[in-house]
């Protein structure tokens, strides 16, 4: 063989193989390579394809109604749907794709914070990290996100990069996933296994119907120690068109749609300032005044930082505190 | 086309197939198409004019030069005429197209200070890709032929020797001897060169993938918070700039060095273990050699060869002994280091920073060498000894750091501020790691992971130094080993989890 084929051949195969392991390994073995919140999404996700099971009481939103709702707490008929860091475009399809196979729930109980109702966050680096939405959701949300003309909370600038950044994830591409499969090698050659971490995550998922902890669930675990601050409320941008689009489809399902407010942790007031509060107070008296149907409980409060696992999420104390007062302001939903 | 992008090396990789192919005499050719491809791919297409004046005037003076011949005093003045008028030119189109805006600067600020006078506007002139690099490249060769050095016979040839395109972005400035006759060899495969090209290519990468895009995430988000910069807060700023500022340049030079390796042509090495060195002197031996080289050779020698600057010397030799001969040459190197500040870009900074602050440093150790070395001998201290050449290794590090707190500053003001934040009685640890940390985990640092990489990474860099700085050839080395491939391997995993982080142009881009 010639040496410059020779060569070639060497320089190729290191080239291609790598992207070719790396995404076989996460395309077949996700449990093993995935971090994080996957095994929760891999949940969430199997939830919403499994056929005929009925919630009368549906909690769908973000990390904070995830942690701070647990269903066999509230109510019997009710199942905790929402996903960490989900803002409503994630749940608009989370939604359809759940009434696609599940009779459409009584009451859509709804909670989100302030910041994923109007950031983006978690989009690239969850949702579509872990595969959550289908091809056919992302199909669509191309076509809906050429109404905008500004992208950047999406952190494209236009559609055609939306659809590109999408595809590289959608082909499980090695600058999206080599970090995680280098981690995950890491990890298991120092003795860790994610296989065995995600599988333990999943089945309590499973065990507490869609509930988990974030942080530690008896203390705040002191390590995360501050929520990244807000500088602006965005209600006229991509979330605030879906969080209508999710109302919108409750209402053609006949579903009630009922938004509550998370309780906050007192010493992270300074990342809220006052006029993104003031700003987000108006934005959901405005859609209260649209949707005079739905019940929308968007007041801040805020807990003891003893009530939290973490700078955003409640503890077991904070969660029986919320669970009370949850109880008392809906008493039609969660009843016993 | 940037020179980290797949684009580039595809034209590398198609090029190389080609140019093994084709016979002798149309190598070079394809050297200088490659070369054109890359330059209209980065640079306005109208730029190319400045280049073709610039190599047209170095062509008609240096075939003078081999023309006319004999020593004859009126033939040496003419001569020397051409030469003066050819420096001036290329100097010229360098100065107006990069420098106006400074001139421009320093004339609105004595005019409304002084005279109360309305200042005039930036002007906005497209300069020709990498004039700073050719400019100096193409001064060299006309003085070297003047000087009897053999020109190209082609007038091409001369255009490749300015545009080679593994040059155009960060060098290094290379002369008539490192790349004239190489350029126009033949070259043909050559396995291990080639494989060793491609680890030089690989190394690159590394630092300017996997370091310093991570690094210039972090450096951005601490240099735009200006007021916090306080004691610790403004050090470890210049450190981690320094940092990116090293891996970025110096990565970008390794993946053009080893381009260049494989097509045969081997440039002058441009670094050489420079956080090794132990004093500003020897780090800028060490830093960017191929400009230190130039000015030396090209400013400072004969600058110190004048008849002024000997005439000056021998008076002050007699007036004060050898101290006094020394000032003559000091006043040189002020010249040499204020020219190395104004080629780092248009500003006072940059003269400040980059310039005078290092040539201050220098003289102040010349001049205080005999009471350095008393109190070397008081305190017993060897320069063998670890700790201590340690201990300078780190001093010396750290004063590069300081003057180029003014390359990332956005002004001598803002440089002077920071330096005055630098030097406040507050400790700013607090605050800049925090900084780092939010940059980590909500930045665009990719994940805690993606910033540990990065660490170890650099860490790899400096041990990788340490044994170049200990004349370990580490490519015959890495050759050898029978772990090889996991390097690859590991090498290549690396770089495609940092695809993702956004690429920064390189610093010394656009020079």
């Amino acid at each position: 063989m010639r040496p410059v084929l020779k060569l070639a051949i060497k320089l190729a195969v290191l080239l291609i193989s790598v992207p070719v392991i790396i995404s076989l390994a996460v395309r077949f073995f996700p449990m093993h390579v995935l971090d994080g919140e996957y095994a929760a999404y891999y949940q969430n996700g199997e939830y919403a394809r499994e056929n005929g099971s009925y919630c009368r009481v549906l909690i769908m939103g973000d990390s904070t109604a995830k942690s701070a709702l647990k269903p066999d707490l509230l109510t019997a008929d009710a199942y905790n749907y929402a996903i960490g860091g989900a803002c409503p475009i994630e749940e608009y399809y989370c939604l359809r794709e759940y009434l696609e196979q599940h009779e459409a729930p009584e009451i859509l109980f709804y909670m989100s914070a302030i910041n994923t109702m109007s950031q983006q966050d978690a989009f690239w680096t969850r949702t579509m990290h872990f595969h959550r939405l289908r091809s056919e959701d992302i199909a669509d949300m191309e076509k809906r996100l050429t109404a905008f003309e500004d992208l950047s909370a999406l952190d494209v600038s236009n559609v055609e990069e939306f659809a590109q950044e999408a595809k590289l994830y959608q082909l499980y591409a090695p600058q999206k996933y080599s970090v995680v499969f280098l981690k995950s090698l890491l990890e298991n050659l120092i003795g860790g296994s994610r296989y065995k971490q995600n599988r333990e995550l999943y089945e309590t998922v499973v065990e507490n119907e869609g509930h988990m902890f974030f942080g530690t669930a008896e203390s705040w675990d002191k390590i995360n120690h501050k929520v990244p601050a807000l500088s602006d409320f965005d209600d006229n941008g991509i979330a605030a068109y879906y969080f209508s689009e999710l109302i919108k489809l409750c209402e053609e399902n006949g579903i009630r749609f009922v938004f509550q407010s998370p309780p906050y942790n007192s010493s992270q007031k300074p990342a809220f300032h006052d006029s993104v509060i003031k700003k987000y107070l108006a934005y959901m008296d405005r859609v209260q005044k649209d949707c005079p149907d739905t019940t929308i409980h968007a007041e801040i409060t805020w807990y003891e930082p003893e009530c939290f696992g973490d700078p955003a999420h409640l503890n077991r104390s904070g969660l029986t505190r919320f669970t009370q007062v949850m109880k008392e302001r809906y008493p039609e939903i969660f009843r016993s | 086309m940037e020179i980290t992008s797949i684009q580039f090396f595809i034209m590398v990789g198609v090029s190389l197939l080609i140019y093994w192919q084709v016979p002798h005499r149309y190598q070079w050719m394809l050297l200088l198409a490659d070369s054109l491809v890359f330059y209209f791919a980065n640079a306005a297409w109208y730029t190319v004019i400045y280049v073709c004046i610039s190599v047209g005037s170095t062509w008609a003076a240096t075939r003078y030069f081999a023309q006319a011949g004999g020593d004859e005093a009126e033939s040496q003045k003419k001569k020397n005429c051409v030469l003066a008028g050819t420096i001036l030119l290329n100097v010229g189109i360098l100065a107006v197209l990069k420098y106006a805006n400074l001139a421009i600067h320093t004339f609105n600020f004595l005019g409304e200070r002084f005279l109360h006078i309305r200042g005039i506007s930036d002007v906005a002139w497209l300069a020709p890709l990498a004039i700073s690099y050719y400019t100096l490249q193409l001064i060299a060769y006309t003085v070297d032929c003047a000087a009897g050095a053999e020109p190209f016979d082609n007038p091409l040839k001369l255009a490749l020797y300015t545009i080679y395109f593994p040059l155009m972005t960060n060098g290094p400035i290379c002369r008539r001897h490192d790349l004239g006759d190489r350029l126009f060899a033949e070259h043909r495969f050559a396995y291990d060169r080639v494989r060793f090209g491609l680890y030089r290519i690989g190394w690159g990468l590394f630092k300017k993938m996997v370091i310093s895009n991570r690094m210039a995430v972090i450096v951005d988000q601490l240099w735009e918070q200006p007021d916090k910069a306080t004691g610790l807060y403004v050090w470890i700023s210049a450190v981690l700039f320094v940092l990116q500022l090293y891996t970025d340049f110096s990565g970008c030079i390794d993946i053009a060095l080893g381009v260049s390796e494989c097509f045969g042509i081997i440039l002058p090495e441009n670094f050489n273990a420079p956080f090794f060195a132990r004093s500003v002197q020897e780090f800028w031996q060490r830093w960017h050699i191929t400009l230190g080289a130039w000015l030396k050779e090209y400013v400072m020698f004969p600058l110190c060869r004048t008849n002024v600057f000997k005439r000056w010397s021998r008076k002050l030799k007699k007036k004060w002994g050898r101290s006094g001969q020394q000032i003559p040459y000091y006043v040189a190197m002020f010249v040499v280091w204020t020219l190395m500040g104004i080629w780092h870009g248009s500003s006072w900074k940059y003269v400040v920073g980059e310039g005078w602050l290092f040539w201050a440093l220098i003289v102040l150790g010349q001049v205080l060498e005999p009471l350095t070395k008393k109190a070397k001998s008081l305190l017993h201290l060897q320069d063998s000894n670890p700790v201590f050449a340690a201990f300078q290794m780190v001093r010396t590090s750290l004063l590069f750091c300081a003057g180029n707190i003014a390359f990332r500053a956005v002004s001598l003001q803002d440089t002077f501020r920071r330096i005055a934040g630098g030097v406040r009685l507050r400790l700013g640890l607090g605050t800049v790691v925090h900084t780092i940390m939010d940059t980590v985990s909500f930045g665009g640092m990719g994940s805690q992971f993606g910033f540990l990489l990065m660490v170890l990474a650099l860490l790899a860099v400096l041990v990788v130094d340490f044994l170049k700085y200990r004349g370990v050839n580490v490519r015959e080395k890495l050759a050898a080993c029978k772990w090889r491939w996991v390097l690859y391997y590991a090498l290549v995993v690396l770089l495609y989890a940092s695809l993702d982080i956004a690429n920064q142009e390189s610093l010394y881009a656009q020079f």
